[in-house]
Formats: structure tokens, C-alpha cells, sequence
């Protein structure tokens, strides 16, 4: 949770982003005074200027009442300021809200703001990143699930693929598949995932052996489960910090897994670290969402693909179900997966919806 | 193996009391043996002496070992006030002292140890590595953005190192993690969680884990004695209230480490040391069963010497202390006495061993150690023998030990009584050893194993000797000869050097570049 108290840079930014202003050109003044035409002096919480402009602002929360709005409103008129606007901590009443729409009163979500102020990782597919407030937020672990042949590998290698374009490193970690075979298959497709595996920009690593026995030891209970977890979690993050690496990617992470809430929350929780980046991939099998019905509940978000088959061939949809701490649209778009990759289907005409998705996003909210 | 399905608790439960009983039953008939039935030698008489302390010693240690269980099966549990409170959580400094280390273990141990504290923490690596480049920690600290701080001098060893951080410090937690223990994500979520929850506990303690054990026998040695300490003895004194903190994946309340003036440097065991102070302060430990670290047995000979060394003849410089501060202190109940008794004194107990595996021996050039008569003998000395060692093994079965693990842990104390003696008469003589730790150096010369070797070779011609005899005393005494000797096998597997752990094995294939 924000407190009430923004510093003067942040708070240029969520300016700069929220007016479409260069920073530099933004002047702000705490807890400023102004001289009204009434021959009364008041004091604004901030005043920011740019190019002749002049907005006064002040904070909210939820002890704010109407009184305080009317009385900012008609200071701030008395000033001759036009521009006003409140810095909301907290969730803004519905009469208020009302309140301030007839002054002309900005509501500014300072949460929210700095939220998006935090880099983004994008997937570099319009569409969904729209949808997804400008991207994935670094430094947690993200669950993108669907049936066998939805894309959720190709998304995967788009995410990474994406990042390297743009100069972030990422890492594939393949449970399931061969490396050599997994590059033969995803050079097929012109997203230049390959060029950047060639310039080291991506690294693709399997999983070893011992891990494959220390996991079966696990399923068995003939292991301690924290200690497969500590000693996986330890060896990706040295791999991570020492190559630094701000993408992650495991395809599918379900062989990395038991059926167990404790195991998957400490297993899933503990691969989050700080400004980097991780995708985690499902099937489906016990629920709607995933393989064991239970990797759902611990991440932080969840991309779910889909498709069906008709006489016009296959229809791909795509939907976010859940995304902590992102405001982010819940409905469907439709793609095609191309030989350059992901493509977004503008129109579709009728469209048969699996409706299990409804119960699906009945259950998440 | 005996399996007694759900009356096994009840059975291991009734075992210990009847076992307690025998203790003392066996104990005075060979008092009584020893004064009213002998007629001997000088030198019997002496070795007799000795043997009867003997057994005086491991009465006492065995009572307190069987009180410890039946804590644990008992009240343990129920003691463990536990809950994770969200929000109440403060922050903990979490303090790594490392000195010249493996660098690759440095690096992976440093990264999980970075990334499992969790955000609530601040970690200072301590280095005070005298040797090699250490650059790279240095540098690698400040990437994972933890405080590196660089001593030039040794001044009070690791103890120093602590103190030197903690004086200055803020927080109301400090951990200690040793740069060989990797902390699972839920380590100081859970411990922290305890400290919140009772104010009166000075530090809560979690178990070592060894998790190397699979690179070799000593490794498996190492770690099968770790299971008796940490199963079963630490249970019973966090209960009875004489538990000490044991240097690592231990986190203390920043008042109760105040309130002694931090880490005792004075003394080479500093985790026992003030632990010791904090008891006198009134501070008690809790224990926390649950994995929740894990670190790495000593893997080569001379690593598991230095170890076993430092723990012996730091908690022998300890005894005075303790004699002096608990035991004649009227502070503190009797029970909590007996169990710090137990405690400072266990590390004698090469000097008892020996009396035991020269029996045999002696027997064969005529001293007799133990005359008992034959009714004495089956009806107290025989069942006191045969219900202490079925109830220690019956008691580690309990707690889910395997069975190599009780034969390792009758055999870990046997095959270093040598170093107990060298280390009591160290300390007798006020000699000063540098600190060492237990991942340093490799395989020994195989003559550092006289001792053991030159009693294994009198054993077995003692034994067939005696065994030749064809009288029931003289069945017995091979009978224990053969058994001590058997015992003393594993020397033979300790000095190897150790395979790739499981736990060492890479988790990730690279592909190509």
C-alpha cells in the first residue's frame, strides 16, 4: 500500500505519463501558496506547471470528506487555477467521484500510476500487451495454460524472443522436450528466436538427471520436498544473477511439480525474483486452468489460450483470468500462430465460445 | 526388523522407565560386585574403578537420553506455539560469516541465501578470509545487495566477526547462517513467527540437515549423529529448558544477545558459550523441528576431525563454567542440571570408551574388569544391557532413523574416542588450537588411525582367544569383543574421499552455448 506522501520525481512521472508531458518540462512546488483575488493566501499541497499550465493537486484517502473537496474546489478557483486534481490513495467513494467530475476534477490513481510507471515486460503482441496494461510486471511468476497445441511454447518463445529484441536476456527452460529438438521446431518460425539463442541473448537449458530421480524420490516421499525446492530455485537463480537474465521461461513447469498446495506455493512463490521476469507453462488436466488444479491459486497471473476447430479451420482465443495488481481486460482476442509468429485476429465473425469460459471467470472473480 | 505397529510408542514409552530402572539396578550390583565380591589385584581393582565410572557415565548420559525421548514423544509438540501472524513479522539481520571457503560454494550458497531471506531481511557477509582473491564476494554481495563487510585481523574469530556487525545494529532479529547452509524460502518466515509469538525466548533454533550425505560414509556417520541430536536431544531440551543454539540456522532475539554483551569470544564453541550466558540471564531456546536449512557434512577425514575437535574441546573449556554458573547455581532445577551435566560432560566419553574395548583385552592377559557373579550377572548387569541398547535402537526407530543409521551412531563414538582423549587432554593443559572449520582439508595419513587400528588387531585375537576358553564368562567377553571390533570396521570407509552429492549435481543442462 502507497502512503499519503509523494515525492516530487515520482510524482512528475505519473504528470508525464498521465498528460503526455516530457518530464523535464514539468515544474512542481509542495506545499506552495498562493495569494487568492480574494486577498486570501492558500496553501496547495503541490502545484505543478509546464508550458503555461497550472494544476493544483491535492492527496485523498478514505478520510476524506465532500467538505474537503468543496473547500480545495473553490480555493483553487479563488487562485485562479482551472486545473485541479486529487492524488487518491485509497479507493474513491462513488459521491465523491460524482463530485468531482462536475468540478472538473482530475482523479488521479496514484497506485495504479505507479504501478505503470514500473517497466513492463512486454510480449511484443500488441494486442496483448494492451490488454495487460503495457505488459508483465518484473519480479513475479506468471502462469500462461491450455490445452496440447494452443501455443503456449510459442507464446513462451515469443516472450523471451521479444525481450531479447529489445536487449533483455532471457532463459528457456525446457522440462519436457529435447533442446535440439525444441530449436529445430521453433527456427521454423520467423520470430528470430534462433538469431538470438546463435547471439547468446537466449540461453536454452533442460533439466538434468539427478533432478528428474530427486523429483520422482520427491513424489514418492522418500525426499524432503523443501530441499528439491531450495536446491532448484538456488541453482535457476545463480544461473539468472551470474548471466543476468530478465526472462524466464519453463515449458511446461508441471514436471517440476507435485499435487501438493504447500509444495506448489513455496515452489511457485520462491522462483519470483526481483526485476526478473518468469512464465511458467500448464496444461490442462484437474481444472479448467491446469494440470493438478492447484497451480492456479499461486500465481500471480494467468494467460489462458484456447481454441477451436471448424469448417474455417482452426480459431485461436487468448484471455487474461487473473493478473494481481494490474488493471487488465478479461476478454478474449482471437490470434492466428503464422510462420512470423503470432498474429492477432482483428474480426471474427460468429464465434463459437466454449462456454465453459464464463464459469471459468465466474470462478476467479 | 521388530515391527510393534501402533503400540510401538507405547512400548518404546514403557522400555525407557524400565530402562532407567535397569540403569541404576545395573550400576549398583556392580558396585556391589566390584566391593563385596572381589577379591583381585591392585590392577583389577583399578580397572574395575574405571569401568564402574564407566558405566556411571553412560547411565547418566542414557538417562538423560531416554528422558529427552520420552519429552519428545511426549510434550514437544504441544510446546511449539505455532503460527505464521502476517504483518507482525520485524526484520531480521541475517549475518554470514565466511572464512576461506570454497568459492563456488560461496557463490551458490550466497545467491540462496540472497534470495530465500525474503524481503524482510538484511544480510551482512562477514568475510574474514585471510586467503586467496576474495574479490569476488565483495563483488557478488553488492549485486545481491548485501552489506560485505572485510575484517583484516581475526580478532575473536567468528564470535569477533559477529560482534563486530551486531553492536551497531537495528534490528530486532539477528540470524546466523554459516556459508555452508542454504535456507529454504520459509526459513525466517517460520522462526520469525515463533520469536513474535513468544517473548520470553531468547532464540529459536532449526536443525541441521545434512544434505550431502549421499557423497560418503563419513558424510552418512555425520549425519546419522546429527539425527540423534537433532531429533531426538534438542526436542528434549527445548523442552526441559536447556537447550543451546548450535552456531547456525539459528535466529536470536537482538535483546537476549544485548542482554549477555553478544557472542562470548572467550570461547571457541561461541554458540554454546552464549547460549550458556543467555540461561544465566534467564533467556531460554526454543527448538523448531523442521527442515528448513540445509547444509553439508564434513566429506573428508581431517574436515569431520576439525569438527568433532573444535565441538569437543570447546564445550570441555566449557564445563568449568557451567559447573560453576548452573550446576551450583541454585537457580536452576535439578533436572536442567542433570541435562547441562550430561551436556559438558559427553565429550569425555573417549576416555570410557576405552575401558570398554580394552575389557576384552585385559581378560585375555588375565585381568578380569567386571568379576559379577553369575546371578548378578543375568539378573541385572545382562537385562541392563540388553534394554539400553534395545530401547536406544527401538527409540531411533521411532523417530524414523534407518537401520544403518543406530549401527553408524554406535559405531561414530567408538571410532573417535582417540580424539576425545587427545581433546581432554588438551584442554587439561590449557593448549591452544586455532579455529578451524569443517570443510577444510582431505584424507588423512593412515597412521593418524593407530589408536583404532591397534585396538581392532587386540580385539580380534582377544576375542578368539576367549572364545576358545569354552567357559560363559569368557563367551561373553568375546562375545562383547567381536562386537566392539565389528564396530570399529567403518574406520576403513571414513578416509575416502567422497562422491558427487546429489545435492552437488547440476540442475540444468546448458545446450550449446
Amino acid at each position: 500500500m502507497y502512503k499519503k506522501g509523494l515525492d516530487a520525481n515520482t510524482l512528475s512521472k505519473i504528470i508525464s505519463s498521465k498528460y503526455s508531458i516530457d518530464t523535464k518540462s514539468i515544474s512542481i512546488f509542495q506545499n506552495k501558496n498562493i495569494m487568492g483575488q480574494s486577498g486570501m493566501e492558500y496553501r496547495f499541497e503541490f502545484i505543478i506547471e509546464w508550458d503555461g499550465v497550472m494544476i493544483a493537486a491535492m492527496s485523498s484517502d478514505e478520510n476524506t470528506t465532500a467538505n474537503d473537496i468543496m473547500i480545495f474546489n473553490s480555493q483553487a478557483l479563488d487562485a485562479g487555477i482551472t486545473k485541479k486534481a486529487i492524488l487518491s490513495y485509497t479507493e474513491i467513494g462513488d459521491y465523491i467521484k460524482k463530485m468531482c467530475n462536475v468540478y472538473g476534477i482530475d482523479i488521479i490513481d496514484v497506485k495504479q500510476e505507479v504501478n505503470t510507471l514500473v517497466q513492463r515486460a512486454k510480449f511484443g503482441i500488441t494486442t496483448l500487451d494492451a490488454k495487460l496494461s503495457g505488459g508483465l510486471r518484473p519480479g513475479y511468476v506468471y502462469m500462461i495454460c491450455g490445452i496440447t497445441g494452443a501455443g503456449k511454447t510459442t507464446i513462451a518463445s515469443t516472450f523471451l524472443s521479444y525481450g531479447a529484441s529489445i536487449g533483455e536476456k532471457g532463459l528457456m527452460i525446457l522440462t519436457d522436450t529435447f533442446p535440439d529438438q525444441f530449436l529445430d521446431n521453433i527456427r521454423t518460425m520467423n520470430i528470430g528466436f534462433k538469431e538470438y539463442y546463435d547471439k547468446k541473448m537466449i540461453e536454452v537449458m533442460e533439466i538434468s538427471d539427478s533432478i528428474r530421480s530427486m523429483k520422482s524420490d520427491i513424489s514418492s516421499g522418500r525426499e524432503d520436498f523443501r530441499k528439491f525446492i531450495t536446491k532448484v530455485v538456488t541453482e535457476l537463480k545463480k544461473i539468472i544473477i551470474s548471466k543476468n537474465i530478465k526472462r524466464v521461461a519453463i515449458d511446461p513447469i508441471t514436471l517440476l511439480l507435485i499435487p501438493d498446495d504447500d509444495y506448489i506455493n513455496l515452489m511457485l512463490n520462491s522462483l519470483a525474483l526481483s526485476g526478473v521476469t518468469v512464465i511458467v507453462t500448464s496444461g490442462l488436466r484437474n481444472s479448467e486452468l491446469s494440470m493438478f488444479g492447484i497451480e492456479e491459486y499461486y500465481a500471480t497471473g494467468i494467460i489462458k489460450l484456447n481454441y477451436t476447430s471448424s469448417n474455417e479451420g482452426i480459431l485461436r482465443s487468448m484471455n487474461i483470468v487473473k493478473m494481481r495488481g494490474t488493471v487488465f481486460d478479461s476478454n478474449p482476442f482471437y490470434f492466428q500462430i503464422t510462420s512470423d509468429g503470432i498474429k492477432t485476429v482483428q474480426h471474427v465473425n460468429t464465434v463459437d465460445r466454449d462456454a465453459s469460459d464464463d464459469n471459468i471467470f465466474r470462478n476467479i472473480r | 526388523m521388530i515391527n510393534l505397529g501402533k503400540y510401538t510408542v507405547t512400548v518404546v514409552n514403557i522400555m525407557t522407565i524400565v530402562s532407567i530402572i535397569f540403569i541404576f539396578i545395573g550400576i549398583m550390583a556392580s558396585l556391589y560386585a566390584a566391593i563385596i565380591l572381589k577379591h583381585g589385584t591392585f590392577l583389577e581393582y583399578f580397572f574395575t574403578l574405571w569401568f564402574w565410572i564407566a558405566s556411571v557415565f553412560f547411565g547418566i548420559q542414557s538417562v538423560t537420553y531416554f528422558l529427552s525421548f520420552k519429552k519428545s514423544e511426549s510434550v514437544y509438540k504441544p510446546s511449539i506455539q505455532y503460527g505464521y501472524i502476517n504483518g507482525l513479522r520485524d526484520r531480521v539481520a541475517v549475518l554470514v560469516p565466511v572464512f576461506n571457503e570454497e568459492p563456488e560454494m560461496v557463490r551458490t550458497n550466497l545467491i540462496a541465501i540472497s534470495s530465500n531471506v525474503g524481503q524482510n531481511a538484511d544480510v551482512y557477509v562477514l568475510d574474514d578470509s585471510t586467503t586467496g582473491d576474495t574479490g569476488y564476494i565483495a563483488e557478488l554481495s553488492q549485486r545481491l545487495g548485501m552489506k560485505y563487510v572485510h575484517r583484516d585481523n581475526r580478532r575473536g574469530y567468528k564470535a569477533g566477526a559477529l560482534n563486530d556487525v551486531l553492536k551497531d545494529l537495528k534490528e530486532p532479529y539477528a540470524c546466523v547462517l554459516d556459508i555452508d547452509q542454504m535456507p529454504a524460502p520459509d526459513f525466517l518466515r517460520e522462526t520469525t513467527a515463533l520469536l513474535d509469538r513468544n517473548p520470553n525466548i531468547g532464540f529459536v533454533q532449526v536443525p541441521q540437515v545434512y544434505s550431502n550425505a549421499d557423497s560418503s560414509v563419513l558424510a552418512e556417520i555425520a549425519q546419522a549423529q546429527q539425527f540423534i541430536f537433532y531429533e531426538i536431544l534438542t526436542e528434549g531440551k527445548s523442552v526441559k529448558g536447556t537447550l543451546f543454539s548450535c552456531g547456525t540456522n539459528v535466529v536470536y532475539r537482538m535483546e537476549a544477545l544485548r542482554s549477555v554483551n553478544f557472542f562470548d569470544e572467550s570461547s571457541i564453541v561461541e554458540d554454546i558459550a552464549t547460549t550458556v550466558n543467555m540461561a544465566i540471564n534467564g533467556w531460554l531456546g526454543m527448538y523448531f523441528n523442521k527442515k528448513l536449512v540445509y547444509g553439508r557434512a564434513p566429506v573428508t577425514m581431517q574436515g569431520y576431525v576439525n569438527q568433532q575437535w573444535r565441538w569437543m574441546s570447546g564445550s570441555l573449556q566449557l564445563m568449568p563454567k557451567i559447573l560453576k554458573k548452573i550446576i551450583m547455581s541454585k537457580k536452576f532445577p535439578w533436572r536442567q542440571k542433570v541435562d547441562w551435566f550430561a551436556t559438558t560432560t559427553w565429550y569425555t566419553f573417549g576416555w570410557f570408551y576405552l575401558i570398554f574395548l580394552i575389557s576384552p583385552i585385559l581378560d585375555m592377559a588375565g585381568i578380569r574388569v567386571l568379576t559379577i557373579n553369575n546371578i548378578l550377572y543375568f539378573f541385572a548387569w545382562l537385562p541392563y544391557t540388553i534394554l539400553v541398547m534395545t530401547t536406544f535402537i527401538l527409540s531411533q526407530k521411532e523417530k524414523g532413523a534407518p537401520l544403518r543409521f543406530v549401527f553408524y551412531n554406535m559405531a561414530a563414538n567408538v571410532l573417535i574416542f582417540p580424539l576425545s582423549i587427545y581433546a581432554s587432554i588438551d584442554v587439561l593443559l590449557k593448549k591452544k588450537r586455532p579455529f578451524t572449520t569443517a570443510r577444510t582439508g582431505g584424507k588423512l595419513p593412515w597412521s593418524h588411525f593407530w589408536g583404532q587400528i591397534t585396538i581392532m588387531i587386540l580385539l580380534l585375537i582377544a576375542s578368539t582367544y576367549l572364545l576358545l576358553q569354552h567357559t560363559v564368562y569368557t563367551y561373553i567377553s568375546a562375545f562383547w569383543g567381536f562386537f566392539q571390533f565389528t564396530l570399529l570396521i567403518p574406520i576403513f570407509w571414513l578416509n575416502r574421499n567422497p562422491r558427487e552429492s546429489s545435492m552437488d549435481a547440476p540442475a540444468f543442462k546448458s545446450h550449446g552455448n
